[in-house]
């Protein structure tokens, strides 16, 4: 197949994707069942009694008082919330999920916490963890195939 | 999501497993395979340039989140497989979506807060399917399954092929 021809094809793909990505964060606050973090956000007190989900990151907890601030990244940047009846077990710099209620005072009554990781340490071990699978997908793909220069595609190794 | 070594093991595998079987599933194919399983992955872009900035740079509302969807695994395993000799493309195609599509299927089964997960099967519908909140990726014995899994299954086939060699 001719480079141009796959440049072509290549380039519809990439458009496409880019009017994906347009189109879901233009339409995701009408289609999710609940207000997006940057919603929040931007009305607060116009979303008091509305149920959500949001990811955030631990900045203080108050295990007597269950109670917890969380930061929470919006596209219009990071946002602290209160969550009332918070039980998880996560330190400072860990990441939750709150389902629960907006109250007043950019409160969040939780119905539930869950635990993403569970200090800061987590994400590190993910980052870690992930780039061994990205060695492990290179390694593996190139011992079966190779890239050729000449044409500019892959072809399987012990082809000729 | 599930880290990205328990996604491409995954994949690994049940395509070995399913080559037991299926002659056709050869091991240049798991290999693609593998690499169609890092697709939703690619996601984690956004940690080395956020969605602000790129929506910033071109003036219109940008996620990355489609990449991690069903919209986003066909298109870019159409993106890769334009990289493939022509005649390989089907079988290329095939195996990425195979490997994109397990991974997402996997991200699906984990913890949410509200037992529903990500609209994964954007563009095609909004709807969050319900989870059975198997697992939180940052429990090392997430990783640690997909690990010990693959070898056993690596030792397996090991065996099978020198059996058939043999015969």
């Amino acid at each position: 197949m001719r480079l141009i021809v796959r440049l072509a094809a290549l380039a519809v793909i990439v458009a496409a994707l880019g009017g994906l990505s347009v189109h879901y964060d233009a339409t995701e606050e009408e289609r999710l069942p609940y207000p997006t973090a940057t919603e929040i956000n931007a009305e607060y007190d116009a979303h008091v009694g509305q149920e959500t989900r949001v990811f955030g990151t631990i900045r203080s907890s108050n295990d007597a008082a269950d109670r917890a601030t969380i930061e929470v990244d919006s596209d219009a940047g990071c946002y602290e919330l209160t969550v009332r009846n918070f039980d998880a077990d996560v330190r400072r710099g860990g990441t939750v999920q709150v389902y629960g209620v907006l109250e007043a005072d950019r409160t969040i009554d939780a119905h539930r916490v869950t635990v993403v990781n569970p200090s800061a340490r987590s994400a590190l071990y993910k980052y870690a963890v992930s780039a061994v699978g990205a060695a492990l997908v290179l390694v593996v793909f190139f011992r079966e195939w190779r890239f050729d220069t000449d044409s500019l595609v892959f072809e399987v190794r012990d082809d000729g | 999501m599930a880290d990205l070594l328990t996604h491409v093991l995954t994949v690994y595998v049940l395509l070995t497993v399913a080559s037991w079987r299926v002659d056709a599933v050869a091991p240049r194919w798991v290999a693609v395979g593998m690499g169609g399983a890092a697709i939703p992955d690619l996601v984690k872009v956004h940690i080395a340039v956020d969605d602000s900035l790129v929506e910033g740079a071109i003036g219109l509302p940008f996620a990355y989140a489609p990449v991690s969807s069903l919209g986003g695994v066909l298109l870019v395993a159409g993106a890769l497989t334009l990289a493939f000799e022509r005649r390989y493309w089907r079988c290329a195609y095939g195996f990425l979506v195979a490997g994109g599509l397990t991974s997402l299927v996997l991200d699906g089964l984990r913890v949410f807060a509200d037992g529903r997960s990500n609209p994964w099967l954007y563009p095609v519908t909004w709807w969050q399917p319900p989870t059975p909140e198997l697992y939180v990726t940052s429990d090392p014995r997430v990783a640690a399954v997909a690990v010990a899994l693959a070898v056993a299954v690596s030792y397996v086939d090991s065996r099978f092929r020198s059996d058939e060699t043999r015969q």
